[in-house]
């Protein structure tokens, strides 16, 4: 318990640091969102100025983050100029699809990922083994950005899925089977892109965390005794190979996030991923900060969850 | 040294690309920048041996592309066979400069005008693909590797001054690496792109870009490189160095730094690809660099118009060079993680 | 008698005292820091061309000792005396002059030899630092040290790595001895070597101890062994010096109870247990 809480401790300090990072950036650059507006001959120099003094934007940076630090305490995380509201409300709309998309995907891929591995090393140098192998080399070479382009083309060329949006136009007017139905057709398209993404990485470290553990006395002379090969492979050497095994999921709940960022905006999936792009061109640095916030809590809370799962899964990490 | 043909192989095949890429004006036929308006979206030329009576040409010819009568639709073309235009090798083109200094308008091959070779076929401005390829790897690939430059320099100076100093100089530097590895790093790469002007000329740009992507990565190679001169300085043959009056320069020299070697080489083997692919994507969401000059991220980013991701195949090119890129520094790291362990530097 | 008293106003190469050395543990910015004291007002002294042997088990911080005496560590307080010089305010023209007067060998050869240089390279590496000779000079010395050593100078462009365990110890010995130092101190010297090596080894440590007029610091465990090298002994026990006497008269006649038990536990042929 005192392990959590200190945990926990440490990641507001993170979350603290992240804040004053990004505002150090902020300093460093040039330019903000009233920026545009003073080219704009319409708007008088007086009201860009009163505008400007409005937001705050004419303090110096201290206070800036002082009063930035109120309003996450308000829970309002600043307040996003092209929007015109807090930035709270914006992101947490947009935090729900992106964590349905990630969570889906980080899901899917160890469900897909971990069968794969076990089987591939169970069978090394053989032929199944080796197809798997090269297969993802080559799916490791292939940047997301390719497979979001060459999936959409499929989806394109065949119709057999929506390729944009959250729901289709008649989801209000849908019942309860259809909207489910509705999104998970929805779904398919960045989840498959993000799943095939991350499955090599994945495949390749459960594949050698296993190689690793198969060759142990243990697993050798579980197989002496006659184990049956599948209980020896799932209830003796996946348990014993499990402690890299979650530290690589709260490292791959980092990349899945990495990479829905891309992938929400080339799939129109309405999350974090296409607000941050619209508030970089709109220069809304709030809204950017408070996007960082966020996908920096995503990951937090990535890696918190693989400390819990280590936690259970291992006596000795229980025992300190 | 190391006597692996296979590394050297990747490793010719690699700087190859970088120096056809570097010498983009003399192989390619066109400036990224000429536009034919007539013809957006032209398809690969197609290169011709026999023509239309039947005879044998050693060498090859191409048509030029008319559009289709009739038909309204974009890129849909057909060859006008009443005059054949041969390729030639070494022929003047567009003029350019050699280093900044000489004058040349030598080209690697082409076809006289008013015919164009479309090795690449042509994009929405009529402009060619294989060309703008070339020009844009100028871009995308040495902005990958001069960022990785940029990261394991500060990666090898940050963490060379945590691990063989230690101390509070250690816990500063590791905490500050904590945070960057805190944030999904494209988010990180974002947000601090975000702070920087949008529109800036194509060399500010790609400056710009160096520094960003090299100085949002520091952090991985830091904590990598302090944690193999942590356990190099306190090897026995190093506090004997220290013990005959050697001073902290000599040992980082002689004893300590040769030991992150190995691992900057495949460090670097594994950050210049992902960096490439920074570029690419900055560049594709329109926050890198911008038209009209090329990189494989813009280039590529016409690809978010529905219509040209279904009609125009040759759009894909550029990805199709990034993978291959990819797959080369794959198979270098590879061989290299298999190597270093085997060599002394 | 006679010899006693001569031996008595000679004046000491070495003198240490009151040497202690505290280590603290703990964060930096933590509260709560510990100290574990690892040597408490050590004193001795040692004089030239004799051997004191320092005995004691692990974590009796003969280690430590070494280490602060090779000034590759910091003692908290105390003074060591080198000729009459004291080391630990030496002003900066001397402290090379230091580093080639004493010279540390290590317990664990392979650790202590770059695998990345070759054997020559390493030998000549004090010449380096100190900038001795050209590059042929230096490796013309390098050569004639490990003949002293009994490696074959032909061994010379080969890595330490080719080199058996005592062959490394012998590298090891004559990169200590390249710079013409008086005081050795041999840190675990010979442990983890084979009898016969090791009876080799101390063959050829005493040896070069009377052609070259050099003063021994042994640390060892191995009471057997320190028999056999040392003229005095030193008994260590939680950092501090517990007993010191001659080797005969300590074999002959332990003081001290813990000395009775180090020299008990000596694995001998035919005792029983």
């Amino acid at each position: 318990m005192r392990y959590f809480f200190r945990r926990l401790i440490h990641t507001m300090f993170l979350l603290l640091g992240v804040s004053v990072l990004s505002f150090l950036f902020v300093a460093l650059a040039p330019g903000d969102y009233f920026e545009e507006m003073r080219l704009n001959p319409q708007i008088s120099q007086a009201t860009v100025a009163a505008m400007r003094s409005k937001y705050g934007l004419d303090q110096p940076l201290p206070k800036r983050y002082f009063r930035w630090m109120q309003s996450v305490l308000r829970g309002e995380l600043g307040f996003s100029f092209s929007y015109d509201t807090p930035v709270r409300p914006l992101l947490v709309a947009r935090a729900k699809n992106t964590l349905l998309l990630t969570a889906t995907a980080a899901l899917l891929s160890w469900l897909v990922a971990i069968p794969l591995g076990v089987w591939s090393s169970s069978r090394k140098a053989k032929w199944l083994d080796r197809v798997l192998t090269l297969g993802t080399t080559t799916l490791l070479a292939i940047p997301d950005l390719m497979l979001a382009l060459v999936l959409l083309l499929i989806a394109l060329r065949t119709g057999w899925f929506p390729t944009g949006g959250l729901h289709d136009i008649r989801f209000s007017r849908l019942n309860a089977w259809g909207k489910v139905e509705d999104t998970v057709a929805h779904i398919f398209l960045p989840v498959m892109c993000l799943v095939l993404g991350s499955l090599p990485i994945l495949f390749r470290h459960i594949r050698s965390a296993l190689v690793e553990v198969l060759d142990s006395p243990f697993i050798r002379s579980a197989r002496g005794h006659g184990i049956p090969e599948g209980r020896v492979l799932f209830l003796y050497a996946l348990p014993a190979a499990a402690n890299p095994l979650i530290s690589l999921f709260g490292f791959s709940v980092g990349t899945l996030l990495s990479a829905s960022l891309l992938v929400e905006v080339l799939m129109s999936w309405p999350g974090i991923g296409p607000l941050l792009v619209e508030a970089i061109l709109a220069r809304d640095i709030y809204l950017v900060i408070g996007a960082v916030m966020f996908s920096t809590l995503f990951l937090v809370g990535g890696n918190l969850l693989a400390d819990l799962l280590l936690y259970l899964a291992d006596p000795r990490i229980r025992m300190e | 040294m190391i006597r692996d043909h296979k590394l050297w192989l990747i490793l010719a095949v690699l700087a190859s690309a970088h120096l056809i890429v570097l010498w983009a004006h003399f192989f390619a036929p066109y400036d990224f920048a000429s536009q034919e308006r007539a013809i957006p979206f032209a398809p690969p030329s197609r290169l011709h041996f026999v023509d239309p009576e039947g005879h044998f040409h050693m060498r090859p010819f191409v048509y030029l592309w008319e559009p289709r009568p009739g038909t309204e639709t974009l890129g849909a073309y057909v060859e006008d066979h009443s005059q054949a235009f041969p390729l030639r090798f070494f022929v003047r083109g567009a003029r350019y400069k050699i280093a900044g200094i000489f004058d040349s308008s030598w080209h690697l091959f082409g076809v006289e005008e008013p015919a164009r070779i479309y090795l690449a076929g042509s994009d929405d401005y009529g402009r060619d693909q294989f060309s703008r390829l070339l020009y844009g790897g100028q871009i995308s690939l040495f902005s990958g590797l001069m960022a990785a430059g940029v990261s394991l320099a500060l990666g090898l100076v940050l963490g060379a001054l945590a691990g063989f100093y230690g101390g509070l100089v250690d816990d500063v530097v590791m905490r500050c690496a904590e945070l960057f590895l805190a944030l999904p790093w494209l988010y990180l790469l974002f947000a601090v792109r975000a702070f920087l002007p949008l529109h800036i000329p194509p060399t500010q740009a790609f400056l710009m870009l160096v520094l960003v992507i090299g100085m949002v990565g520091w952090a991985r190679p830091a904590r990598l490189i302090r944690g193999v001169l942590l356990s190099a300085k306190e090897r026995n043959y190093v506090l004997a160095a220290r013990g005959f009056g050697a001073s902290d320069f000599y040992l980082l020299r002689r004893h300590v730094l040769p030991e992150a070697y190995g691992l900057l080489l495949t460090q670097a083997a594994l950050l210049a690809p992902q960096y490439i692919l920074a570029e690419v994507t900055l560049s594709f969401l329109g926050l890198g660099v911008g038209e009209p000059v090329p990189s494989w991220g813009n280039m590529l980013a016409s690809l978010q118009k529905y219509y040209v991701l279904t009609s125009y195949w040759w759009m894909f090119v550029p990805g199709l060079a990034l993978v291959s890129v990819f797959l080369l520094y794959y198979q270098l790291c590879k061989v290299l993680q298999e190597q270093v362990k085997l060599v002394r530097f | 008698m006679v010899a006693d008293i001569k031996l008595q106003t000679e004046e000491p190469l070495v003198r240490v005292r009151g040497l202690s050395k505290r280590y603290a543990q703990g964060h930096w910015f933590a509260r709560k820091k510990y100290l574990i004291e690892a040597l408490s007002g050590v004193e001795f002294s040692i004089r030239p061309r004799s051997t004191l042997a320092v005995v004691g088990e692990s974590g009796a911080g003969k280690s430590t000792l070494a280490r602060c005496l090779a000034r590759l560590e910091e003692p908290s307080s105390g003074e060591i005396w080198y000729e009459g010089k004291s080391l630990l305010d030496l002003p900066s023209k001397d402290r090379l002059w230091v580093r080639r007067q004493i010279q540390l060998v290590f317990q664990d050869p392979t650790s202590a030899l770059n695998p990345r240089l070759s054997a020559v390279e390493i030998v000549a590496e004090p010449l380096v630092i100190h900038g001795e000779g050209s590059k042929v000079d230096r490796r013309e010395r390098a050569l004639t040290a490990m003949e002293q050593t009994g490696l074959s100078p032909q061994w010379g462009d080969k890595s330490p790595l080719e080199f058996s365990g005592g062959q490394r110890q012998r590298l090891a010995l004559a990169r200590a001895l390249v710079l013409g130092p008086k005081f050795l101190i041999l840190d675990e010297a010979l442990a983890g070597l084979d009898l016969s090596i090791q009876a080799q080894m101390v063959n050829l440590l005493l040896d070069i101890q009377a052609t070259q007029a050099l003063t021994y610091l042994y640390i060892s465990h191995d009471l057997a062994l320190v028999s056999n090298i040392a003229d005095e002994v030193a008994v260590m026990r939680e950092g501090t010096i517990i007993e010191r006497c001659r080797t005969s008269e300590l074999f002959n006649n332990p003081r001290h109870l813990y000395t009775q038990q180090l020299i008990a536990s000596i694995p001998r042929l035919g005792s029983h247990a």
